[in-house]
């Protein structure tokens, strides 16, 4: 042990983080903390002010020496050889009660940490309850990973990238290792940095706030779960309850999470969307009825209209309770359980083809990872009466397809132009990119959640049409319906809003359609006097209506064009622009 | 036509809010399909559909013996001896009590599939199903639903995703003609009726010919919106049915025989002149055909000259339809 790690306590450091845990869940009637890989032992008189008796143990003889000569009682062990560790750890407790144990900036140099952590849990069977403290540094700060896409990782004597560390701990990674070792998470207060120790060098622009690269990063990093700012993990395990195993989590799950909204009103549908979905070509696939407020009678109904289906198929379907909320908490509900490496949404009034899930999974075998897009058809349907009084529906119009056929990002950004039914999403954009359904949202909780993996993940068309969308008329009961169009504006205000405040991510040739709008409004304003008013000059209008057009056919030609594609958008912005120049 | 005046009859036992309080069993049903050259999965998926609706009919004890009977048009056997023995085990394990399957050797359409199949029928009831339909499991309860009845001669199940646009009575069902798609049938209408006219209708219209043939014989045909059978039909990028150069064919050649069968020889005439010169291929082999078979002799014997169960309409249908898959 050298110098470099003789730390002082103070406020405002994760030692102060540390002991606040240990105050929390410390065993009250027993007076023992221990400090396995104690080092200097930063917190030992903080908690003997406490009224606690610290015990350090270290491999290192010079920390040791140094707690011994303050007054604290010490061991050494070697924790890479836990076994032998152990037994002198257990003789040194003796019989008094040990109210914490606590683990500072030692876990990532081990490369033995689980058994260190199963080892810990056995230092006093007898006393048992006792919390173990772990502090921990985060190498998934942002500054880590800013610094990564840069090229840079600066290992240091010090700190979240140490020169002797050995393990590398996530947020996630550190709930693995604690679970797999028996050791529960009760409580929390990491140690939060905005500048990291890694926060260097000063003038690289990924890591500059304002920036419009740090601050994608940085949204990219917030959205996608804890400790983007996280220093150091602090945090209090229990080993009073083994950590329930983490079912499925090595078993390879479905291609596709099948997610059904239901409030158990539509019976004729929802058996018709299950028939469906049990006749599918491909039966990689799980579903998810997400049963919204709805009774423990019609839960039941439910459940039985999967069961009629045969084990095959009913085995893979789960009838989930989802309790308040809007429309979107169930489908958060659903993207948390979900097991599939792609998400569809199926609400209980939608039907699909044969080939739904087959198409979405021979697309992702080529585009895996982008939102899998079909060609969505719609048709009219109104409530009926059927035969003994069933409430049933109709069908009154042919199929259409309405939508385009490929998927647009700017055209999307004006209005949603895919129902739900007609795509699928990769689950990690949910799961590593934490993207969820927005609850404040009564409606379009779908165009958001489209919009905002289509930006982070790109779309690929398959160009089939897959699913029919259901068009209630007149006594259904559709959210077109039954919102208001005011509740819709203020909606898409909101997404658009949300959407605008951080820097987007646009596809490759975006730049195209935004000169195509440019080019159109330039074309549009041109034909006005200077008073504002429509110039009466038709030829004029025509000729520069032919101009527009004309662009827009270069811009798609240059689009189509695959050996134009490295310069596109450089030449095309100048040849726009010196044609309008011309007419101008 | 008389479909109003034959549902008025019935409308003592459909009160709304209630069904029939006595529903006969189906005592024993064979269940047929004809193949030719199936999509891979399509016949095990098809036994899986069976075998939930068999299941769910039988737990309700609402159903007797059960006769899987597989005909195969292809040119080679579409199922091995160790892909029959694996249908037959998943069959067995859901309540069918026996599956069988003959592999014809030739070509002899859907008609004369089933036709073929029909030799051997001995059960109570007949249900024809397409091999790539997937029945729902409360098909078989729902299409016996109507059989109280016992004028009632067809009962079809309801086609998702598509649905067939053909107008039905909305209280008792009752329509012009029953899609074989998916369709159960009382042993005594094939006694009274007679088999598929397997010589006029190769692949098309074969259902309209006997839906119209048993309402002559004074049978109902009703639609039962509660019977689903999933039938696996795609759709284009325009939102049209996905149809094949063999079905566009088919499909000319039928509306010809069946405008002469049914005593309209001006239609088929008519018909016969708008597909002679028509651009599609299919349309002039089949109108080359049909004209071989007029110069031969061997059209059908016209029937029903009054009109009485045949419907023609403008837009080639058979029935009046609540919209189009053209439009």
């Amino acid at each position: 042990m050298t110098e470099r790690y003789r730390f002082a306590y103070s406020d405002g450091t994760v030692y102060q983080s540390v002991v606040s845990l240990v105050r929390q869940f410390r065993v009250r009637d027993a007076s023992v903390v221990i400090d396995v890989g104690c080092g200097f032992g930063a917190v030992a008189e903080p908690l003997r002010d406490e009224g606690l008796t610290y015990i350090g143990f270290d491999a290192d003889a010079s920390g040791l020496a140094d707690l011994e000569a303050r007054g604290f009682e010490v061991a050494q062990v070697d924790l890479l050889d836990i076994d032998a560790a152990l037994p002198t750890m257990r003789k040194k407790l003796g019989s008094r009660g040990l109210a914490a144990v606590m683990m500072i900036d030692t876990l990532e140099h081990l490369s033995n940490g689980a058994d260190v952590l199963r080892g810990i849990g056995t230092i006093a069977p007898d006393h048992g309850g006792y919390p173990l403290v772990i502090a921990v540094p985060n190498v998934t700060h942002l500054d880590i990973g800013a610094k990564l896409l840069v090229g840079r990782w600066d290992v240091t004597e010090t700190g979240i990238l140490d020169s002797t560390h050995v393990a590398f701990y996530s947020s996630d990674g550190l709930r693995k290792t604690t679970s797999d070792s028996g050791w529960v998470e009760i409580g929390r207060n990491d140690f939060v940095l905005r500048d990291s120790d890694q926060h260097f060098p000063a003038d690289a622009i990924s890591l500059q706030r304002g920036t419009p690269l740090h601050d994608l990063l940085s949204s990219v990093r917030a959205q996608a779960g804890e400790g983007a700012l996280v220093n150091e993990f602090v945090r209090a395990y229990s080993a009073l309850q083994r950590a329930s195993s983490e079912v499925g989590e090595n078993t390879p799950g479905p291609f596709l999470s099948v997610l059904m909204r239901t409030q158990g009103k539509r019976h004729a549908t929802i058996q018709e969307a299950l028939l469906a979905l049990a006749a599918q070509t491909s039966q990689n696939f799980e579903v998810l009825i997400l049963a919204h407020d709805v009774s423990r009678d019609k839960l039941g109904d439910l459940q039985y209209l999967a069961d009629c289906f045969g084990e095959d198929f009913s085995g893979r379907v789960r009838v989930v309770s989802v309790d308040g909320g809007g429309r979107s908490r169930p489908l958060n509900v659903g993207v948390e359980l979900a097991q599939g490496q792609y998400v569809a949404l199926l609400d209980d009034d939608d039907i699909v083809f044969g080939h739904w899930v087959e198409t979405f999974e021979r697309s992702a075998d080529r585009a895996s990872g982008q939102i899998i897009r079909c060609v969505p058809a719609e048709q009219d349907v109104r409530p009926t009466t059927w035969l003994g009084g069933r409430n049933g529906y109709t069908t009154t119009s042919c199929p259409r397809c309405p939508w385009p056929e490929r998927f647009d990002l700017l055209d999307h950004l004006l209005e949603c132009r895919t129902p739900p039914c007609s795509y699928a999403l990769p689950r990690s954009a949910f799961a590593d990119l934490g993207i969820r359904f927005d609850e404040k949202l009564s409606v379009v909780e779908d165009w958001d959640v489209l919009l905002r993996v289509a930006l982070m993940c790109g779309v690929a068309d398959t160009g089939e049409v897959t699913a029919l969308w259901r068009k209630w008329g007149e006594g259904g009961d559709s959210s077109k319906l039954i919102h208001s169009d005011a509740e819709w504006r203020q909606a898409r205000d909101a997404v658009i809003a949300k959407l605008d405040s951080q820097p987007l991510l646009f596809p490759a040739r975006s730049l195209m359609g935004l000169l195509q709008l440019q080019s159109r409004i330039e074309a549009l304003n041109a034909m006005q006097d200077e008073d504002g008013t429509m110039s009466d000059d038709w030829e004029s209008l025509l000729s520069r209506a032919a101009l527009a057009d004309e662009s827009l056919r270069a811009i798609e030609v240059i689009k189509g064009s695959t050996s134009w594609k490295l310069t596109t958008p450089i030449r095309a912005a100048g040849w726009v622009r010196r044609r309008l120049d011309r007419r101008g | 036509m008389t479909l109003e005046g034959e549902t008025g009859q019935s409308s003592r036992a459909y009160t709304e809010g209630s069904e029939p309080a006595v529903v006969g069993p189906l005592t024993s049903v064979r269940i047929q399909t004809v193949l030719f050259h199936p999509a891979e999965g399509d016949v095990g998926r098809l036994v899986r559909g069976l075998g939930n609706a068999v299941r769910v009919a039988r737990g309700q004890d609402r159903l007797g013996r059960v006769h899987l009977a597989i005909g195969d048009c292809s040119s080679v056997p579409s199922l091995t001896v160790d892909s029959l023995e694996a249908v037959t085990r998943s069959a067995q394990n859901d309540g069918i009590d026996q599956v069988s399957f003959d592999f014809f050797g030739a070509n002899l359409g859907s008609a004369g599939g089933h036709n073929r199949l029909l030799v051997q029928f001995k059960e109570g009831f007949v249900l024809f199903l397409n091999p790539d339909a997937f029945a729902s499991p409360h098909m078989l309860l729902e299409l016996a639903l109507p059989l109280w009845d016992e004028r009632v001669g067809i009962v079809e199940a309801r086609q998702v995703p598509l649905e067939h646009p053909k107008d039905f009575d909305p209280v008792f069902g009752d329509t012009s003609w029953a899609s074989t798609a998916a369709a159960l049938v009382p042993r005594r209408v094939i006694e009274s009726v007679g088999v598929f006219d397997a010589d006029a209708f190769f692949l098309y219209c074969d259902d309209v010919d006997f839906s119209w043939r048993t309402r002559l014989a004074g049978f109902r045909v009703v639609h039962q919106p509660t019977a689903r059978v999933f039938h696996d039909k795609r759709l284009t990028t325009e939102g049209r049915m996905v149809v094949s150069d063999a079905e566009v064919y088919y499909a000319a050649e039928a509306a010809m025989m069946l405008a002469w069968k049914y005593s309209q020889p001006e239609l088929a005439a008519r018909l016969l002149r708008g597909f002679s010169t028509s651009p599609i291929s299919g349309h002039r082999k089949a109108a080359k055909s049909f004209r071989a078979r007029m110069n031969d002799g061997t059209l059908p014997t016209p029937i029903d000259p009054e009109g009485r169960v045949a419907q023609f309409f403008e837009d080639g249908n058979y029935a009046r339809h609540r919209f189009s898959y053209d439009d």
